[in-house]
Order: structure tokens, then sequence, then C-alpha cells
């Protein structure tokens, strides 16, 4: 089955996170001088302003933080409504947001904000596998 | 609030400027015109409103999104040299700081009066709700990750605050619509408001979902219009036609921290008003109890709840029993958007807001009350549908504009002598 929705290009500072994403595996940068996770990825860390970045494999671990169900949406997102977004708290901190899986759209009562959620990957095309979060079964 | 507000310092210029001209053309669904001619005749009317002519401005301002006419044309379709002028990028939450730049520049000696205006087919040509700006750019930084997901519109990215207020504070869609309610029964009393007719919580809430939790009913309409107003000094002012509406403060684009990205600093169901208002309040030397009306934004429903609870209008939380106390309509303590605002008379980008506001302070609300024999309207305060919308013997107003949740600008007006 193939990609049919935006896909995103690998950039000057989001290289590593690509990568890491063909592998599976949930990259983020991290300021080597206050040892705190940013997202999204940038050229400096946006908390204490140093340019000495690392980039560290995440847990893939987080909780929802707030959510929205997109009834109306645009371009080839519009074939996907209605769909649920949300911010995720990542486990290592600041947030992302996403397309939320393993929740009902037509159920919202059954969506709980802090609900535990994780990353999984899809493949979009050779270059570049897209992260979701999925609710975890309780 | 900060101490880094002097309040009695003269060098913020407290009542120092003044609105004294207000113009709009009709809000429409198809104008059948160009937004240089939307402009051009905004401007027109605005300055005529004033009782000045073309040759008395001498300074231009306009904002927009790259979908409309710059100061230059405008200027010369009505044969007027300026001394000063510039066109801004943005849209909501651009009016209140552009007049900030008037007074600066006025002050500056670059000019002796501006004419701001803000001319859009919002509807025909460049809607804003997600059809149309946006889409064609390349993703980078943050739009890597939300235009990827096919985040393109204000509603679609807006909501994730809406729902964490609900979640923070037990807010609800049902309280949120009343703000529909409200500005639809001010409307009513607007024969400029491009929806006229009454609509109801139960309607609001029996419309189809946008964006959960916006309802179709939560979201403004979307028109094309031309409006416009004139700034001048307060001496200026007092030869005009009307009475002045005096600006006590205003502030402009006043962001939230981490302001690329709002949500990575939370709490995320606070607004840039809680920066705002310890600029707006000190410099303006009154508090929100003090004013006797307000325009807060309203893209949708719940900008208008989070703005006026952010800049205090009451305790934090506390927004979803405000709007739907009864607070908010024309007879209630404080009226909101009594033209009807961007929910109901025409999508501006935040500028109706401020005509309304001058008119009232004038006391000439062009409502359908009879007009006397001195060419002011005689108010009769009956609220009822298709009536007057005159706040009665309105001092005070305060604007709140929206621009994103982590972007605010505001202003402070006074009826003046
Ligand atoms: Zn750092």
């Amino acid at each position: 089955m193939s990609y049919t929705l935006p896909i995103p290009q690998p950039g000057t500072h989001t290289r590593p996170f690509w990568e890491g994403a063909k592998a599976g595996k949930l990259m983020l940068p991290r300021c080597q001088d206050c040892n705190r996770v940013h997202w999204y990825p940038r050229h400096l860390c946006p908390k204490c302003h140093s340019d000495n970045l690392e980039w560290i494999e995440a847990s893939g671990e987080g909780t929802i933080h707030t959510y929205a169900v997109q009834h109306l949406a645009f371009g080839p997102w519009a074939a996907e409504a209605p769909y649920v977004t949300a911010y995720i708290d990542l486990k290592e901190g600041d947030r992302m947001l996403t397309v939320l899986r393993g929740v009902d759209a037509g159920k919202p009562q059954d969506i709980r904000i802090g609900a535990a959620v994780k990353v999984e990957f899809e493949l979009a095309n050779d270059d570049v596998h897209i992260p979701f979060w999925r609710v975890v079964e309780e | 609030m900060s101490g880094e507000i002097e309040a009695d310092s003269p060098r913020y210029l407290r009542g120092k400027y003044a609105i004294v001209g207000v113009g709009e053309t009709e809000y429409t669904r198809g104008s059948g015109c160009t937004t240089r001619a939307l402009g051009t005749r905004a401007v027109r009317a605005a300055i005529e409103d004033a009782g000045l002519t073309p040759g008395d401005v001498d300074g231009m301002l306009s904002y927009s999104f790259n979908d409309s006419t710059p100061s230059p044309a405008i200027a010369g379709d009505l044969g007027m040299r300026l001394d000063f002028h510039m066109d801004v990028y943005g849209g909501g939450s651009s009016i209140e700081a552009l007049v900030g730049i008037a007074i600066g520049v006025i002050e500056a000696g670059m000019c002796k009066t501006v004419v701001i205006y803000r001319a859009m087919n919002g509807f025909s040509q460049v809607r804003i709700g997600g059809t149309g700006r946006g889409r064609g750019s390349a993703m980078s930084g943050n739009g890597l990750f939300s235009r990827g997901i096919g985040m393109v519109s204000a509603a679609q990215m807006f909501c994730h605050s809406f729902m964490r207020h609900m979640y923070d504070y037990g807010t609800t869609p049902e309280q949120v619509a009343h703000v529909k309610a409200i500005h639809s029964e001010h409307a009513s009393n607007n024969p400029k408001a491009y929806y006229s007719k009454r609509t109801t919580v139960d309607e609001v809430l029996a419309s189809r979902m946008i964006v959960k939790p916006l309802h179709l009913l939560d979201c403004c309409v979307e028109t094309d219009n031309g409006t416009a107003i004139v700034v001048t000094c307060i001496d200026r002012a007092r030869d005009c036609r009307h009475t002045p509406a005096v600006i006590q403060s205003v502030v402009g684009r006043c962001l939230k921290p981490r302001s690329d990205m709002h949500y990575q600093s939370g709490p995320i169901s606070t607004v840039a008003g809680r920066y705002a208002r310890e600029i707006l309040w000190p410099n303006a030397g009154v508090g929100p109890e003090d004013i006797e009306m307000t325009g807060s934004y309203d893209a949708f429903t719940f900008t208008t709840m989070m703005q006026l609870e952010d800049y205090g209008f009451c305790k934090k939380g506390e927004g979803g029993d405000y709007v739907s106390s009864g607070i908010m309509r024309l007879g209630g303590a404080r009226p909101n958007n009594t033209s009807g605002g961007h929910l109901c008379e025409g999508y501006t980008h935040g500028i109706n807001m401020v005509i309304e506001n001058v008119r009232q302070l004038r006391h000439d609300v062009d409502d359908g009350c009879p007009v006397g024999t001195n060419g002011k309207r005689r108010h009769t305060y009956d609220y009822c549908e298709g009536g007057c919308r005159q706040v009665e013997g309105v001092e005070l107003s305060a604007n709140l504009g929206w621009g994103t949740p982590g972007m605010g600008s505001a202003m402070v007006m006074a009826r003046g002598s």
C-alpha cells in the first residue's frame, strides 16, 4: 500500500531524526549543557541557547496532553477525516503533535487525556518513515 | 503586575491620541470588486467620517496575509501624498498593534494623521478557514510535523488549546456556545451584519462538527470587506466631526513564551492575554473591573472566552461561567462585541470590533434607532430583536485582539470630551 499523505522532507536539523525513524527509533535532540530534550529539532537548545546538542534514542513513550477530532481537513488528509490529533507529553520532555492511533474518532468520549501512548512509524517512502502515536491498552 | 510598568509615567501617552474616523464597505460574500476598491472605499469613508479630506491625512498603515492591496495604490487612488506608510504581514492582533505604531510615528514627527485599513476578499478570494493560506510553502520547523498531518486551518491548530481548557477547568461546549448566541442577538440589531438572524445555544451545539470541540457555529463567518480607522493626536481630534475615542493604552502582538510553538510552554490553556494584561491595565490606569464593554476577538467562541479570562475579567478557569452568565449581552453589565463581531457581523481580522467600540463611545452606534434633528440617533436602549444596540452611557471600552493562542494585542479607549 503506498502512502498517499504529504511526506516531510528531511532537512538540515532533522536528518538524524529521520534516520532513526527508518530504524524504528525515536531520536530526540538533547542539550549537552543543560541535559534537556527539546522538540521540534532546531539549531540550538531553545531552553539554554547552547549549540552543544546531541541526539538520543528516546523511550518512545508518552502521555496524551490534549487532543482534537479533525472533521474538516484539507488536501489528501480530507479523505482521512474524521481523525484524532493530539499533543503528546514525551517521557523525555517537551511535546510532539501527532495523529493518534488506536482510538475511535467517532467515540471521542473514550479518549482520555493523560492516557499512555507509544510511538510507531509508518513507511512513507524509502527515506521517510513517519511517526504516529498509539494508545497503549490498559 | 509587572514592576517594569510605571503606570503614572506620561511617556506612555495615555489620553494623548484618539480614533477620530471609522468606515467600512458592506460585509458580503462576493464583493464583485478588487481589494483595491474595497480599501479605497473604506479609507475614503473613514476620512469623511472624521470630517477630514484625503489631503489632511499624511500617514497610512495596512495589514494583510499578502491577500490585499498596499498603501501606495490606495493613496494614489485618493490623490493622497503620504509622508509615511507601511503594509505589514499579519491578521488577527494587528489592528491594536498598528494603532500603537501610528501613535509612535506621529509622536516621532514622521506624519500627523494616520489611516489604517484592512481590505480583503475573505470569502471570494483567500479564505483563511483552511482552503487558502498555508498550503503551498515547504514544510519546515514546526510545520514539518503539523502540515505533514494535515494541519492548515486556524481551527485545526487552536482546538487543542480549547480541549485542554475543558479538561483543566471543566468548561463545556454549551457554556461557550453562549458566545455565538449572544453575538447573534447583537447582530440582529446591526443592519450591517452579514448574519443578522438570532442563533440559540442548541443550534450551535446541533451544528456539524468542524474540529471537536468546535461546531460550525462556533466558527466565525468569512466575508469580503474593506474597513478603516483614522488615528491622530488629541489636539487635532478635537477639531474632528465626532466625539473622539481616546486611546488609554495599547499592547501589540504580545507573545507567550516559546512563541514559535506555545504548546511547548504550559499551561496551553493560557493565552497571550495573560502577559498582555500586565501592560494593558497599568498603562491605561484602569483594571478590567472598570471596563464597561469589551471587544474580545471571536474567530471562535472559545477565543472570546479564553481572552476574557486571561485579561482578568473573571478568575482563571471561570471563563465558561463568565460567557454564559449573561454579562456579555446588551443590557448586561459588560456587553461584548455589540456589532456581532466575527461570528456574525463580518470577518476583518479584528478591525470591525474597534470600529464598533469607537461608535459606541460616541453614543451614536448605527442601529435602527431614529435619527434626531441634530443628525445623531435617539437611542431607545430597548435591545429586542431589530432594536437598539447602544450601550447606555458607555465611557470606557477594551479591545482584546487574538492572533494565535500565543499572540495577542489589546487596547483601552475612553469617550473623549
Ligand atoms: Zn540547553
